[in-house]
């Protein structure tokens, strides 16, 4: 410990009682200025500035130390006139813990070099009665000569009269501290209060973020911000705040699980020197069930303050709601989705059920019956029935390939420009013809349809069919015998300006025309197994004296005995014709 | 329900945002939808008065954040005023007073665009 010169006796020049009373009246007004001040600035510039001008020099520095509240760390207060001190001046002066007044010359330590150095002369401690607050530094004097006892007993007892004023601002400056620290905390729970609730009543992502950033803004002040949401491990901004951020300079950073100040980063990952290049201060996971979600980068305030970590914490928190209400928002408007294509599904089939013949014309040479059902709400499989006059009849079955909506449209297409050409003189194989080039012309390579068309003329007992591509129906005969008719040509849609061969049949009383797609014989039970046109041909051998609708019916049941659990895996349609006698 | 309103009406060159009842993560949109119209009409003068406000949160005080920049980077301000104890507390808290100019009066932060 280096010497005490609190009452430094003997050397004291001499004084008149007058001078003493101007002396003692002086620091009785300073003692009611400082106590009466709760500012330790103002306190400490006073005793500085009180020294100066009762010893007449030029320089004096002063360092206090406080404690910080709310980061439970110590900072200093300097305050220098013409003399400035080093970091680790000051650490070493408080390490020493002095007290009193030493000259700087008799200091036997390097603090002591470093103070002379610094222009300073003589050191006084401010102290209570149990703690070092500070230190006053006092340099040279104007006039050059040495510093006299009495100004040395001046400026001591006017640091130990500030020395309780201090303390008295220091202790109030951490009441009020603690006071604003909770109202903060306070306040920060009525906001996560709030936010929860208001998440709960979102159903929208934007809204979400945007709330998220209303809240974060007017928590912190940030100016500089941006959200990035993680969706299968990809980022995507959906906030940009930050002028030059791009998507891929936070590709690293989505992984992050922990709120994280950047500085902390360099060198171990590399986009933050890049991040805090661009004023990025910290990155902010949102977390759901473990996983990070997103994140909130935070930059620059305008206040210019650096994040604490209670701060960064509590936003945490924020953004984990958010991250939840995001994720809600996102289900929501998935069962939305769904719903409105449930929707769509169900129109688009009830159109598609309209280009169908609802009901069967009634003709005199024939009785025809019909059955279709999709496995989807739409579907690529298409039949049509037109009476063309009191003596022609036309039946056509055709099979899109593919299925749902692009078969059920280009069925569509098939459809109206088959009606369209049936309108017109031309001859069958034209028709089939234009048929195939309108479809090959719609139509990338990979897509097609088969096709047959057949008509009756009940005059002549003529049948004359065309079949492009299509399975071959069923034509069971007077004798027993089975026809498949075959003859026309390729499927529709494959290569442009086909010939078509007409098939013609002649047809006796009972004779039965059986047409179908390939969701009958290809119908699968649980094994696997096709239902075959072999099972086809036996049914309807054995219930040809039934009637057409009868033996549609028949074979759906035999087809649906078969399948059994199995799910139906392609539309099923199909035509039966029972030719009469006149 | 607590209800939230925004009033706004020309004064001088600058205009005058009347806040009413609670300002929190709910109305929030409402007051920023009020912002963004008068950014759009270049309105960057801009008097928030505060008297007949209740309540305002943290979610309530980003939107004034929201558009301080750009209304500054167009020579205009966002000047509070008439603002009721509690609500004061509040932009005291989160530093607010710092970064905004705050007002007793309605007249004199319309004193200070019209002067300009």
């Amino acid at each position: 410990m280096s010497k005490s010169l609190k009452s430094p006796a003997g050397r004291r020049p001499k004084k008149s009682g007058s001078d003493r009373i101007v002396e003692l009246t002086s620091l009785i007004e300073t003692a009611k200025i400082l106590n009466s001040s709760l500012d330790y600035k103002f306190i400490i510039n006073h005793i500085m500035l009180a020294s100066m001008g009762k010893l007449a020099v030029s320089k004096t520095a002063a360092v206090v130390r406080l404690p910080d509240v709310s980061s439970g760390k110590e900072e200093f207060l300097r305050i220098g006139k013409g003399i400035v001190l080093e970091d680790e001046t000051i650490s070493r002066l408080f390490t020493l813990d002095m007290e009193g007044s030493v000259a700087v010359s008799e200091m036997r330590n390097g603090a002591g070099g470093d103070l002379a150095v610094a222009g300073a002369v003589r050191l006084f401690a401010i102290r209570t009665s149990h703690r070092l607050l500070g230190y006053l530094f006092i340099g040279k004097k104007l006039v050059g000569t040495e510093l006299l006892s009495s100004e040395i007993e001046f400026v001591s007892t006017l640091c130990n009269i500030a020395a309780a004023a201090i303390e008295n601002a220091i202790v109030f400056q951490q009441y009020k501290e603690s006071n604003s620290e909770l109202q903060r905390r306070v306040q920060e729970l009525q906001t996560l209060f709030e936010l929860s609730k208001e998440f709960n009543l979102l159903t929208d992502e934007v809204r979400a973020i945007r709330t998220l950033e209303f809240a974060v803004m007017g928590q912190t002040g940030a100016r500089k911000y941006a959200i990035c949401l993680v969706q299968n491990s990809k980022g995507r901004i959906v906030v940009n705040k930050i002028p030059g951020l791009e998507e891929a300079d936070l590709s690293t950073m989505c992984s992050h699980e922990a709120p994280v100040r950047l500085v902390e980063l360099v060198g171990k990952n590399a986009s933050a020197a890049r991040l805090i290049e661009l004023g990025a201060e910290v990155v902010i996971p949102f977390k759901l069930q473990g996983k990070t979600d997103g994140i909130l980068v935070l930059g620059e305030r305008l206040s210019h303050a650096k994040y604490t970590d209670a701060e960064m914490s509590f936003i945490s928190s924020l953004c984990n709601l958010a991250a939840m209400a995001i994720d809600n928002a996102r289900l929501f408007e998935e069962s939305l989705a769904k719903q409105r294509l449930e929707e769509e599904l169900n129109l688009a089939h009830s159109i598609q059920e309209k280009l169908l013949p609802r009901e069967n014309p009634r003709f005199a040479g024939c009785t025809v019956g019909t059955f279709h059902i999709p496995t989807k709400q739409v579907g690529g499989d298409y039949f049509d029935v037109m009476k063309l006059s009191d003596r022609l009849i036309c039946v056509a079955i055709a099979d899109v390939s593919g299925k749902g909506f692009p078969a059920a449209l280009l069925m569509a297409n098939l459809q109206s420009a088959f009606r369209a050409l049936m309108a017109t003189e031309l001859k069958l194989n034209q028709i089939v013809g234009r048929l195939n080039n309108i479809v090959y012309e719609n139509t990338d390579f990979d897509r097609f349809i088969t096709f047959f068309i057949a008509v009756y003329d009940s005059v002549e007992r003529r049948l004359t069919y065309i079949n492009a591509g299509h399975n071959y129906p069923f034509l069971l005969k007077e004798n027993g015998s089975v026809l498949r008719l075959e003859a026309g040509g390729l499927m529709l849609g494959v290569v442009p300006n086909v010939s078509y061969e007409v098939g013609t049949e002649e047809i006796a009383p009972e004779n039965i025309l059986y047409m179908f797609t390939d969701g009958v014989n290809e119908a699968l039970n649980e094994n696997g197994d096709q239902f075959s046109e072999e099972r086809i041909e036996d049914l309807l051998r054995l219930n040809a004296g039934l009637d057409p609708d009868e033996i549609l019916e028949t074979v759906r049941k035999d087809v649906a005995l078969f399948v059994g659990q199995a799910p139906q895996s392609d539309d099923i349609t199909q035509l039966c014709v029972k030719f009469h006698g006149i | 329900m607590n209800e939230f309103k925004v009033l706004t009406r020309e004064s001088g060159n600058a205009v005058v945002m009347e806040l009413q009842g609670f300002l929190d993560a709910h109305t929030a949109p409402d007051l920023e939808k009020t912002f963004s119209e008068l950014m759009s009409k270049g309105k960057y003068n801009i008097v928030v008065n505060f008297d007949a406000l209740n309540y305002i949160s943290s979610a309530g005080l980003g939107v004034f954040m929201a558009y301080i920049d750009e209304v500054r980077n167009n020579h205009g301000d966002i000047k509070l005023a008439n603002m009721q104890q509690k609500v004061f507390n509040v932009f005291d808290l989160l530093g607010f007073p710092y970064l905004y100019e705050i007002y007793k009066d309605q007249e004199e932060a319309l004193k200070k665009f019209n002067s300009r």
